[in-house]
């Protein structure tokens, strides 16, 4: 009997040790894999994706149109072994377009997109990296003067007629004064063939119709919104429609026109589409925008450099599509986000 | 005996069991110390590499400084000071780029290394040749040189500052990780610690169970058989140790005691039988005896008046008388001395004879009697009064009443281990129907009248049994009526020499 008591009682520590130690490994099985998720994170920092061609994105902007087309070249370069990098982004001060030229020339990358102007001195530039043997192409605006191989970007002559058909839409029997502002940046030719391209659209129904430019010194950035402000204020009984060719013009022209109370006074036509610019459009502000398809300009960006380093050769032009945003799409498009973002607030509760 | 093996270690010997176990939770203890420091250590290292990328680019920094504000000094004063200067910061860059990525990566980091790799390269290369311009004395393209050379030193000083912000976020965002890793692994060690200590136990509660308990077991079989309990379970025998022999031993013990005492009660019943089967012997003699003192007056009185009967037949010249009476007083004198014990064979035939020529003066000399011996039989020890019954019988009821010759016919002989001895006349016989009531008992064939000496064949046939302690020693036969009957008593002869 004492023999059995013993031997329970020896089980029974046994045993006890025994699910203490199963608890315990099981407990510390756990901290191991968390352990080795940290440590996971750790190296995975350190791990990168090799790319076969490196493209330097270069832009003088940095606004959200430029973003899409950034991300969608970016996407679009993965497949062809083409890393597009937004070059200067990761640096903590900000350069020119002939600087960020100048550093991707040292730094040897295979190819350059860039956002170009009529300067000399990016024409150089643009030809230096060409005989350094990178290809460089142009994107939404170009510089024909230069030997870069390709342009993708938007036909001015057509957008402008685009600006002139809405604004012949939505102009009433009296309206006839058509004011188009026009961006510093815009090359010359650029813009001649953007105000031609409204005025013939125009001319084909409103012979009445007459067509003034304004160009705004943007320089400094916060000058843009100013000059705007000061003309409308001298001149928005005499204008009857407004063609805003970049997003800040458009939403400054808005802002103006609301805080002003010049809302009704004259129609505005306005450029690319952001939030605000929705709420501008879907409230009557904003009569309708024309919208440049950015995500696509840079898919065929990189469609275009991946053929040229390729095969050596590529289309000189892609045209980029645009289109019209107006009061109905803008709705539409605000109630879409709405609900977007109804569901992913249900799906978080 | 059980014997089972429950651990492969169980042919080890007691002290180098224990000594495994000893040795086996510190081997266990000390690699788990091991484990625990080498990952600790490991993290260290870790935490210990983690901002060594801002260091190295903090000493890029500094390197490209000093190379840039030599080449500057060499371009302004031409001095040999500068231009080694230059060669040794210059090899001190080289050196310090080497370890910078220069493949295409989608990292900001990865690229941004790529480009002060590449941006490096130009610079050194337009440093280079701003150099050989001032020794060539070409001042304008020096100039230049150093123009562009200082453009990529700027956008390097930018890029390596950019860099170092970066990879310091990174780094501090990694530290944090690695910290709170640590800490884990902190946590970790000790739970491995004390899961350790917690198998150790496990193991040494295991061990010693396995040690303690044939000793255990031993130990109650001990106080059982200590309490006088043969009949206990055996401990089996676990292992080939000092316990396991001392297991051995103790069943082998208590299986001999077991054989022992066996043994000791089995020659008890024996000896308690031999007294039973005595005491019957005992009683079937004072039967006898009883029997015998009933039947006759005082033979000592007898005895002495036959002598002065023969006394006086002889004074008288009366042989046949004298020889008449001398065989009865021989007769009554061998039934005095000899009824409570054994006799020789032979003393027992001479009964048969001085009973026999005593019948004869009975019976006017009808009774032929013949002996034939055709054995030794000398020494041979019988019970008493085991042939004469017979002979009487044979008289009494076999030849008596027949009108023709009657004949006995003693035989003695020897046949294997047996002597026979046949008693066998020509008397009236015993019909069929009636030996098989003899044989069965049912029938008495023992006469206990006058004319008998009061031992009947029946006590015969039992004493012999009793005597030789076996049966079927005395038989009777007869072919039918008138046909004689045959009386067979056989005397083993190992038997009559052992007693």
């Amino acid at each position: 009997m004492e023999k059995k008591k013993k031997f329970n009682y020896l089980t029974i520590i046994a045993g006890l040790v025994l699910i203490s130690l199963i608890c315990l490994i099981l407990y510390i099985a756990r901290e191991y894999v968390i352990i080795s998720a940290l440590q996971k994170q750790y190296t995975q920092n350190q791990e990168d994706t090799d790319y076969q061609y490196h493209c330097a994105f270069i832009t003088s902007s940095v606004t959200a149109f430029w973003d899409t087309a950034f991300e969608s070249a970016r996407e679009e370069g993965i497949p062809y072994g083409i890393y597009v990098e937004d070059f200067g982004k990761s640096l903590d001060l900000s350069y020119t377009t002939n600087d960020l030229l100048k550093m991707a020339i040292a730094a040897n990358v295979d190819a350059i997109m860039i956002e170009a102007n009529g300067e000399y001195s990016t024409t150089q530039l643009m030809n230096k990296a060409v005989e350094a043997g990178i290809a460089v192409s142009t994107i939404y605006r170009d510089n024909i003067n230069s030997d870069r191989y390709s342009y993708t970007g938007i036909n001015n002559v057509t957008i402008g007629y685009d600006y002139g058909s809405l604004a012949l839409k939505y102009a009433n029997d009296t309206d006839s004064n058509v004011m188009v502002i026009l961006d510093s940046q815009e090359q010359d030719a650029e813009s001649r063939l953007l105000v031609s391209g409204i005025g013939k659209a125009l001319e084909e129904q409103r012979s009445d119709m007459k067509l003034d430019t304004m160009k705004l010194n943007n320089s400094n950035t916060f000058e843009v919104e100013e000059s705007i402000r000061e003309f409308l204020k001298n001149n928005h009984d005499k204008t009857d429609i407004v063609i805003c060719t970049t997003l800040q013009q458009t939403q400054s022209v808005s802002q103006i026109a609301v805080d002003m109370n010049y809302v009704g006074d004259f129609i505005i036509i306005g450029s690319y589409q952001n939030d605000s610019v929705l709420e501008y459009l879907s409230s009557g502000v904003i009569s309708a925008n024309i919208v440049i398809d950015a995500a696509q300009m840079g898919k065929r960006a990189v469609d275009n450099l991946a053929e040229y380093l390729e095969y050596g050769h590529t289309s000189d032009y892609s045209q980029v599509d645009a289109h019209t945003l107006e009061q109905s799409d803008a709705i539409r498009q605000l109630n879409a986000l709405q609900t977007e973002t109804e569901s992913e607030t249900g799906k978080g509760a | 005996m059980k014997r089972k093996r429950t651990s492969p270690f169980s042919h080890l010997p007691f002290p180098l069991r224990l000594i495994f176990i000893f040795l086996l939770t510190s081997m266990l203890s000390l690699a788990m110390s091991l484990y625990l420091n080498t990952n600790i250590n490991r993290s260290l290292e870790q935490i210990n590499t983690i901002y060594t990328s801002n260091n190295n680019l903090n000493t890029m920094t500094e390197t490209l400084d000093s190379l840039h504000d030599n080449i500057l000094e060499y371009l302004e004063v031409k001095s040999t000071d500068s231009l080694n200067n230059y060669y040794y910061y210059e090899q001190q860059y080289r050196n310090l780029l080497s370890d910078l990525n220069h493949q295409v990566t989608d990292s900001t980091a990865g690229s941004m290394e790529k480009n002060i790799y590449n941006i490096s390269q130009s610079y050194l290369a337009i440093a280079d040749e701003a150099i050989e311009a001032k020794r060539a004395r070409n001042t304008g393209k020096y100039r230049t040189a150093y123009n562009e050379a200082t453009d990529y030193y700027n956008f390097l000083t930018a890029y390596i500052y950019s860099l170092n912000n970066q990879q310091f976020l990174a780094n501090s965002r990694n530290y944090q990780s690695l910290e709170v890793s640590l800490r884990l692994i902190e946590r970790m060690n000790t739970l491995v610690t004390i899961a350790m200590a917690l198998f150790n136990i496990f193991l040494i509660i295991i061990m010693v169970n396995q040690i303690t308990r044939p000793l255990l077991l031993l130990a109650s079989a001990s106080n059982q058989v200590a309490a006088g309990n043969f009949d206990v379970e055996l401990p089996p025998v676990v292992s080939d140790d000092e316990l396991g022999v001392v297991t051995l031993a103790f069943s082998k013990m208590v299986i001999s005691i077991q054989e022992y005492i066996e043994k000791v009660k089995s020659s008890i019943k024996a000896e308690k039988e031999a007294q039973e089967r005595e005491l019957l012997m005992e009683t079937h003699l004072k039967e006898a005896q009883l029997r015998y003192y009933q039947a006759q007056i005082n033979p000592h009185f007898l005895f002495n008046s036959l002598n002065a009967g023969a006394q006086m037949a002889m004074m008288e010249d009366a042989e046949k008388t004298y020889s008449f009476i001398q065989n009865m007083a021989d007769f009554f004198r061998y039934s005095m001395k000899s009824l409570n014990t054994d006799v020789d064979l032979q003393e027992e035939i001479e009964l048969v004879d001085n009973y026999v020529s005593i019948m004869n003066v009975r019976f006017s000399g009808d009774i032929h009697y013949e002996k034939s011996i055709d054995c030794d039989i000398t020494g041979f020890r019988v019970p008493c009064m085991i042939i004469q019954p017979a002979v009487e019988n044979a008289i009494s009821y076999g030849i008596r009443n027949i009108s023709r010759e009657g004949r006995i016919r003693l035989e003695v002989h020897r046949e294997d281990s047996e002597i026979l001895i046949h008693v066998r006349d020509n008397g009236i016989g015993i019909s069929s129907e009636r030996l098989q009531d003899i044989r069965s008992g049912k029938t008495a064939h023992t006469s206990s009248d006058k004319n008998s000496n009061g031992v009947g064949l029946g006590n015969v046939q039992k004493r012999l049994n009793l005597y030789y302690n076996k049966e079927n020693l005395f038989s009777i036969d007869s072919k039918g009526e008138n046909m004689g009957t045959l009386v067979t008593i056989r005397i083993p002869v190992e038997e009559e020499q052992y007693v």
